[in-house]
């Protein structure tokens, strides 16, 4: 049995910052995205369309936030200068981020009800590559070194809240794809012939961010060829299921082969295939806060490297194939 | 821009004939993508003869220690390749297109158990170019870049046998978002370098402090005053 090691944020008096950001959305090309949701937007949306950050609903709810941001920041000893807002702008593929907006609390117009990101070539970086996909982080951080003091943020930079927003596009899902288990495939992997999936993971790939690279998955050549040509049947359905889940075990398996995954923290796998199957068995919930998205992380890797079943059956319940097994057993497509 | 890219099954494809020494036609394989000019690539064409030429006098045995090579070559292929826009290297297919098209000697060499096992699952990750910490050509644009972006280019190949500091704990993790810290990193190595074991601890206390701290308002100095406390601690 692990111990688990926490990310401990003890600071007083900072959720204020927090729920500011927490209540933020972002809209591109008439779409909209929440506090740390993903969205998926058409690349041309993506390369063209501004970023709108919308941090209050009117110049009264601005007011009101900007009040509140600088009460919290009285309430802990600080004062507006102390205190900055800043919005990052990353692309993960490339490594590449850009400090979009930064101006401290104490600034005119530090907070703005709605803040538009441009990716024109003086623009923001991440926002020229679609493929790549743009994380858009709002955050509240110290503007200066404070003095040590207890429940006190004190270094540079830390954060006292902060969301994030991830914008993909159609070019960049790149999820695991299939490939065909033929009988020279069969061959080469040592497989019986009778054998219809395989799935190959890489553990040291699973602290990368590409799924692709991590998971091989080999499906028998004539059923692949069958889900392909009718992917939307009931039995085609649960079978796609059945092998995501499949290959999410596969997953746990692996993970429990790296070498140091008792002493793997959240903050070591940010932005991994390992991070997003976490994620996945964290069930968040709608409207929750960053810090209970967070707490419910960290519990989801605890139970990876505790309890690797229940894990398993915690993704389980997010893609059970129960209602296409069942009218298959019945045979509703017959 | 008009720029080539090669898809991902003519990648495996291609790559198959080529670990097969099967005459092949790269450029049966290559697709042009986008509108517009043409992407200018004579500078990536020169960079690939001498890249060619050194790989096969390496051959004959004098080669230099292959990570301090493709640190030299990084900052190289960066620069052949910086005036091309985002979108063009932010294409999976681009790059294998460089790999397949300009490099393949040279990510033979540089990946030698992998490519004298002739197996694509192998070699994949080197050629697909769909991980920044593995496919050859686009780490390199990467570790170029960087390397430029901290004021210092020669912290691309500096540090001696830096595969793993450049893999494992600059471009893999939050470092690799910000060339001032990585540069400090680089340099903290190259003034007092650190076990493999050592180094090991010493990024996961700098990870755990990127995770509660935005490191990228930090200047040069706070950068090498955090390096220092967290050596010390």
């Amino acid at each position: 049995m692990s111990s688990e090691k926490r990310l401990v944020r003890p600071y007083e008096g900072v959720d204020a910052f927090q729920q500011i950001l927490s209540a933020a959305h972002v809209m591109v090309g008439g779409r909209r995205a929440e506090a740390e949701q993903r969205v998926t937007i058409p690349s041309n949306s993506f390369l063209h369309d501004p970023v709108v950050i919308v941090l209050a609903d009117d110049d009264e709810d601005l007011e009101k936030k900007r009040r509140t941001a600088l009460d919290a920041a009285q309430s802990i000893g600080l004062e507006g200068s102390d205190v900055e807002f800043l919005v990052l702008a990353s692309t993960p593929y490339l490594r590449l981020l850009d400090i979009a907006h930064r101006a401290r609390l104490d600034q005119p117009g530090a907070l703005a009800r709605t803040i538009t990101l441009q990716g024109s070539d003086d623009g923001v970086r991440a926002l020229r590559t679609p493929a790549g996909g743009c994380d858009i982080e709002l955050v509240f951080c110290l503007a200066s070194e404070q003095p040590r003091r207890p429940l006190r943020p004190h270094r540079l930079g830390t954060w006292l809240g902060r969301t994030r927003f991830r914008l993909r596009t159609d070019l960049g899902e790149l999820g695991f794809t299939p490939r065909p288990l033929t009988r020279a495939k069969r061959t080469e992997l040592g497989l019986p012939e009778e054998t219809i999936r395989y799935v190959e993971v890489e553990p040291s790939a699973l602290l990368q961010e590409d799924v692709g690279s991590a998971v091989e998955l080999y499906v028998d050549d004539e059923l692949l060829s069958h889900l392909s040509l009718s992917p939307g049947t009931t039995g085609a359905r649960s079978v796609q299921r059945q092998l995501f889940l499949d290959v999410v075990a596969a997953i746990v398996r692996a993970a429990q082969r790296l070498d140091d995954l008792d002493d793997i923290q959240l903050a070591d796998i940010e932005d991994t295939v390992l991070h997003r199957i976490v994620d996945l068995a964290a069930l968040h919930s709608p409207g929750e806060t960053t810090s209970e998205a967070k707490e419910r992380r960290e519990k989801a890797l605890a139970l990876l490297k505790n309890d690797p079943e229940m894990f398993v059956a915690r993704i389980e319940s997010t893609a059970s194939p129960r209602k296409d097994l069942i009218a298959v057993v019945k045979g509703v497509d017959e | 821009m008009k720029y080539p890219v090669i898809s991902l099954a003519d990648t495996e494809r291609l790559s198959e004939e080529l670990l097969g020494e099967v005459s092949t036609d790269v450029m049966a394989g290559v697709k042009w993508v986008g509108s517009g000019s043409f992407a200018e690539l004579e500078e990536l064409e020169g960079l690939a003869d001498d890249i060619r030429s050194d790989v096969s006098r390496f051959a004959e045995g004098d080669s230099p220690p292959k990570d301090e090579y493709e640190g030299r070559r990084s900052v190289d292929l960066y620069r052949a390749l910086e005036h091309l826009p985002l979108e063009v290297v932010d294409d999976p297919g681009f790059w294998r297109f460089v790999i397949l098209r300009h490099l393949w000697e040279f990510v033979g060499w540089r990946q030698p158990e992998a490519f004298a096992s002739h197996r694509w699952d192998a070699i994949r990750r080197y050629v697909d170019g769909r991980t920044h910490t593995e496919c050859v050509a686009l780490r390199m644009f990467i570790r170029g870049r960087i390397a430029v972006e901290s004021g210092n280019p020669d912290l691309a190949f500096a540090v001696p046998e830096a595969t793993d500091l450049w893999r494992s704990h600059i471009i893999r993790v939050r470092t690799g978002y910000s060339p001032t810290l990585a540069g400090g990193v680089l340099r903290a190595q190259l003034d007092h370098r650190l076990t493999t074991d050592h180094l090991r601890q010493y990024a996961k206390k700098l990870n755990r402090v990127a995770s509660n701290v935005v490191l990228h308002v930090y200047d040069e100095n706070a950068v090498d005053e955090l390096l220092e406390e967290l050596r010390d601690r």
